[in-house]
This record gives C-alpha cells, structure tokens and sequence, in this order.
C-alpha cells in the first residue's frame, strides 16, 4: 500500500514538473512518451491556449499486456491519456506509446491531428521546452 | 522546515493539474500474443513510416476510430449533416445557430482568449526571445527566422509581399525522424491593423483528416473546403478564423483586431486566398 502510495505521489511529481515547464508553447503539438520512471502517456497541448482535444493513447509492452487510455473529449490546454504504473522499472518488460491525437470541436469539426510513438522517455520531441 | 519550503511548489503543482485533463483508466486491448507481435512491429513500422500509424487490428481499429466514429488518417475531408455526427440534439441546434449569426451578424460575440492572445502577442514573443537563445531543434519556442526552424518538409510560410512585419516562427503538429509537420508564422499583415498567425500542417506527413458539418462549411478559398469562425467581443477583441483544407495541407489564418467590421473579415479571406495562390 505505501509503495503504490509512494508510487502514485512520484508520477504526481514528476508529471507536474514537466507540465509546468514544457509543452508546445505557441502551436498546438503532439508528443508520446515511454518508460518514464512510473508511467506512460500521450498528449496534445498548448501552453497559452485550450483546445477540444481528445487523446487516445495504446500502451504495448514487450510481454504483451496492451492497454488503451482515452481522455474523451475535453476543453483544456494539456489533453494527456496518461497511465502510472507502466514504467521502466521492469527493464525486461519496456513499453512503447502509441498517441492518436484529436481535435474535437463541439463545433461541427471532428480533427485527426496526428499519430506519434515513443520508446523511451528521453528529452526530444518538444517535451522540454 | 522543510514541508514549508515546498509548499509553494506544491500549491502551484495543484493548480496546474487542476487546468489539465488526465485520463489514466486504462482498457486491455486484443490477446497478449497480439500483443507481443504489436510491440515490435509499432517499433519496426515507426523507423519506415514517422508520423504513420502501423496497420491495426480490428478491434484495435474499432477501439481506436471505429466506437466513437472517429477519422481515419488518411481519410480525407468529410463534409456531414451535423445531425448525421456524434451530436445531440442540442449541439446540432448550436451548430446552426452558430452558423446563422456568421452569416448575419458576421461574428459570435464571446470572449476571445485566442484574440487577446495574438493582440498582445508582441510582448509575449519579447519574453519569449529573452529566454531561447539555447534551444535545441525540438524545441517549442519561437524563432526570430525560418530557417532556425527545423522541419520535416520545405515550408514556405507566408509570402514576404503580404507581411509587414514578421513577427517570429513556431512549430506545431509532431516532429517525426527529421523536423517538424507544421509550423505557425506570427506576423503583421500589410493590408489591414491586426496582428496574424498562418498554421500549415503537411496532411501528407500527419495523414489528417477531419469530418465536418456541413452548416459550417464555404469554399471561399480557391474552392477548398473553408471553415470561418469569427468571435469575439470588446474586452477580448475579435478572432478571425479562416481554416481550410486541401491535399497537401490544413491551413489556418487566424488574425486579431480590436474591432469586428465586415471589411476586416472581408480583408482576412482575401490574405488566406492570396497566401493560398503562393501554394499552388
């Protein structure tokens, strides 16, 4: 219980402090990350604007276990399909993310954006500002 | 003593979540040899085909475009009946009635956050500057040219002749194996008072596609599927939004002013035609 506990806090922390600091910060951008330290997730965002963003995120990992996280639609400046306790600390087990980006407008639009993938966790792909 | 140190940060970290949307209710998805098989054939696919989704099962697909009726990539453009969508009866009436205070009364009355934006946008891209000197090519921020920005197709941007001021360079969409699938150019055009964002995405890198209602569907750009949206009102200022599409690329005009007139809105279809006609 403290471990998952302890677990849920540092997704927490970790997820925060790369959403303060880093997101498409004038265009609307896409990104999948992988084998962070405690999870796996897919978003769409814009630091200056929200936007109807729906995220779709596929989550396969090496064994085989295969999970889809949707944030359905939602009026917001970081849409993240974002799944904790999928993480690189099983280094025989990795993860990749697979992203299906959305924009989806109450408006009469229904957008695909853009598709992305990701093994790891590294600092490319516009996450670090 | 310590608590009290990172409890500012801890506030702040509340609120930031508060604004964002997470999902994290994961659903199982296929068998676990499917699964085995995807994972080394998404990771093989992806070094061939950046930006492209690898073939997906059935039920993948189902579960991903198929449940909620979502675009394929690929698909193209779809012009629907909004009520023939996934709306209720209620967005369907507001998809019309939106449509009818275009046509009328020429624009939505509501605060504009995106208007406001663009109209202080030249502080904003001060600040910004101040702070990206270091940036490497994946980076989000601005660039004071084109060429520092590293794209994954040869982006034009705006042609010179329609700009009098250019304002700075941003990516948007994803950056695959070797740049970036779109771009936004920030800049003041020469025509008209307001200050301008062009947004191109390479539909044939990203596979976009779109469906949408009919009722907010014009061909006023060369005869490619258009979209304008204006709203806005005194305290935001107003956003002129002229989307259209063609094989190539989706591309937005977005121009802001402080003040709504149909000759601004004429102004603004008339600079996305012109930018339009340096495309083809």
């Amino acid at each position: 219980m403290k471990k998952t506990i302890a677990s849920v806090f540092l997704s927490f922390i970790i997820g925060l402090v790369s959403s303060i600091s880093y997101a498409g910060f004038f265009g609307n951008t896409a990104h999948s990350r992988a084998n962070c330290l405690t999870f796996v997730e897919s978003v769409t965002w814009n630091a200056k604007e929200s936007h109807w963003w729906r995220v779709k995120s596929l989550h396969t990992s090496e064994k085989g276990a295969q999970h889809m996280v949707d944030t359905f639609m939602a009026y917001t400046w970081r849409a993240a399909a974002f799944h904790s306790g999928e993480s690189n600390r099983d280094l025989h087990d990795p993860w990749t993310a697979q992203g299906y980006h959305f924009y989806m407008g109450g408006n009469g639009k229904e957008v695909y954006d853009a598709y992305t993938i990701s093994t790891d966790c590294s600092a490319y792909d516009g996450w670090w500002g | 003593m310590k608590i009290l140190a990172v409890l500012p940060a801890i506030l702040l970290a509340t609120s930031v979540i508060a604004a964002e949307h997470e999902n994290t209710n994961p659903v199982q998805i296929g068998t676990i040899e499917q699964g085995k098989i995807n994972y080394k054939k998404a990771i093989e696919w992806a070094k061939e085909h950046p930006g492209v989704p690898p073939p997906l099962t059935p039920e993948e697909d189902y579960a991903i475009f198929g449940k909620d009726g979502l675009p394929r990539p690929g698909s193209g453009v779809h012009i629907i009946p909004a009520n023939k969508m996934h709306y209720d009866k209620s967005q369907v009436k507001s998809i019309e009635y939106n449509a009818s205070l275009l046509s009328t009364k020429g624009y939505i009355e509501k605060y504009n956050q995106h208007a406001t934006n663009l109209l202080m946008f030249h502080q904003i891209a001060n600040a910004d500057f101040s702070k990206s000197d270091s940036l490497g090519e994946q980076s989000t921020h601005l660039r004071h040219n084109l060429s520092d920005l590293k794209m994954a197709y040869d982006y034009q941007g705006v042609p010179n002749s329609l700009v009098k001021e250019i304002i700075g360079f941003a990516p948007e969409s994803t950056f695959i194996k070797n740049g970036w699938t779109g771009a936004i150019e920030f800049f003041s055009p020469q025509e008209f008072n307001g200050i301008c964002a062009y947004h191109e995405i390479n539909i044939g890198l990203t596979g976009s596609s779109a469906n949408f209602a009919k009722e907010i569907v014009n061909y006023q750009v060369n005869n490619k599927v258009t979209i304008i949206e204006v709203s806005g009102n005194e305290a935001s200022g107003y956003g002129y939004n002229i989307e259209w599409w063609d094989d190539h690329f989706r591309h937005t005009l977005e121009c802001a002013s402080k003040v709504f007139t149909s000759g601004i809105k004429k102004q603004v279809i008339t600079l996305a035609t012109q930018i339009d006609n340096q495309k083809n």
